[in-house]
């Protein structure tokens, strides 16, 4: 790095000055944004599972009340589509989360080899040490 | 071996991801400041790198889920603080040839005025190279992982930039 380098990172450090109230205020907006998305996305699944129930007590009932044979199928039908839908959404969700969990505990493992690695000095340096 | 920042980083992008906003608050704190900065380069305006940044945290809460690798968040998210520089550049331009005005044309009075002008006349992604290497710190490698260009790449665009940008400090 000569001085023109040095000169450069220190005038755009300056240029580029961080207010840090203005920071504060622009990280809780982002949480609230969070968890405005976050409550949306729960609103539309419960709302939707609610709805699935509701289609599958309407379709029960009316099974019980139909006479013709063929209105009974297409009820049954319906009714098992509807149960589908519901388990496998709720599949669905189970394996997105295990999946997060799962890479959650690798990378905290990786970060505990991580730090243990940085407290023992580096690979790197070790590598070099024992070349000595 | 990947350093205990970056795992934190993945870590925080990975429990955002399952609906901890407490993780997400520390991810918009580690991040905060560095893509601001990117985009106060990029956009060389306060307020206009404050609203990319408004704009890119809006995004990426929208995107998050779909995030497969936490490791691309990075690289994801400069792309979109750069997207959103770019969109407001030009609107810039469209601007002052819609009011039909010449850019500025004054003699810079130090050197931060001169370095003003310079990185104005710079191109974007000269800029952004300019930024991510001058003023956030980060080593050729890092910048090339996070455009996903290659290293020698980054290397000699990096150079020309770093020229162009001298020779235009020099003549103003």
């Amino acid at each position: 790095m000569d001085d023109f380098d040095r000169k450069l990172s220190e005038a755009l450090k300056i240029e580029s000055r961080y207010d840090g109230a203005t920071g504060k205020e622009m990280s809780s907006m982002a949480g609230g944004i969070f968890d405005r998305n976050i409550a949306t996305a729960k609103a539309w699944t419960w709302g939707f599972l609610a709805f699935e129930t509701l289609c599958m007590i309407v379709i029960a009932l009316a099974a019980f009340v139909v006479q013709d044979i063929k209105w009974v199928v297409i009820l049954a039908t319906a009714f098992i589509v509807s149960y589908a839908t519901t388990i496998l959404m709720k599949l669905w969700f189970w394996i997105v989360h295990t999946r997060i969990k799962l890479q959650e505990d690798m990378r905290a493992l990786q970060l505990q080899i991580a730090e243990l690695n940085e407290k023992l000095g580096g690979s790197e340096e070790r590598e070099a040490r024992n070349e000595e | 071996m990947k350093s205990s920042e970056r795992i934190i980083d993945e870590l925080l992008v990975l429990r955002s991801q399952d609906g901890d906003r407490q993780a997400f608050e520390e991810l918009v704190a580690r991040w905060q400041e560095r893509l601001w900065r990117h985009a106060r380069l990029l956009t060389g305006d306060q307020d206009a790198a404050w609203d990319a940044l408004q704009e890119t945290w809006l995004a990426i809460v929208k995107g998050l889920k779909r995030l497969n690798d936490p490791a691309a968040f990075p690289k994801w998210a400069y792309k979109i603080v750069n997207d959103q520089c770019v969109d407001w550049i030009r609107r810039q331009q469209r601007q002052r040839k819609f009011e039909d005005q010449p850019p500025e044309d004054h003699r810079p009075d130090d050197l931060q005025d001169s370095l003003r002008l310079a990185m104005e006349r710079l191109q974007v992604e000269q800029r952004a190279l300019i930024s991510m290497h001058y003023a956030e710190g980060y080593g050729m490698v890092e910048i090339a992982e996070i455009l996903g260009i290659p290293e020698g790449t980054v290397k000699s665009r990096l150079f020309a930039a770093r020229e162009q940008l001298r020779k235009l400090m020099e003549s103003s």
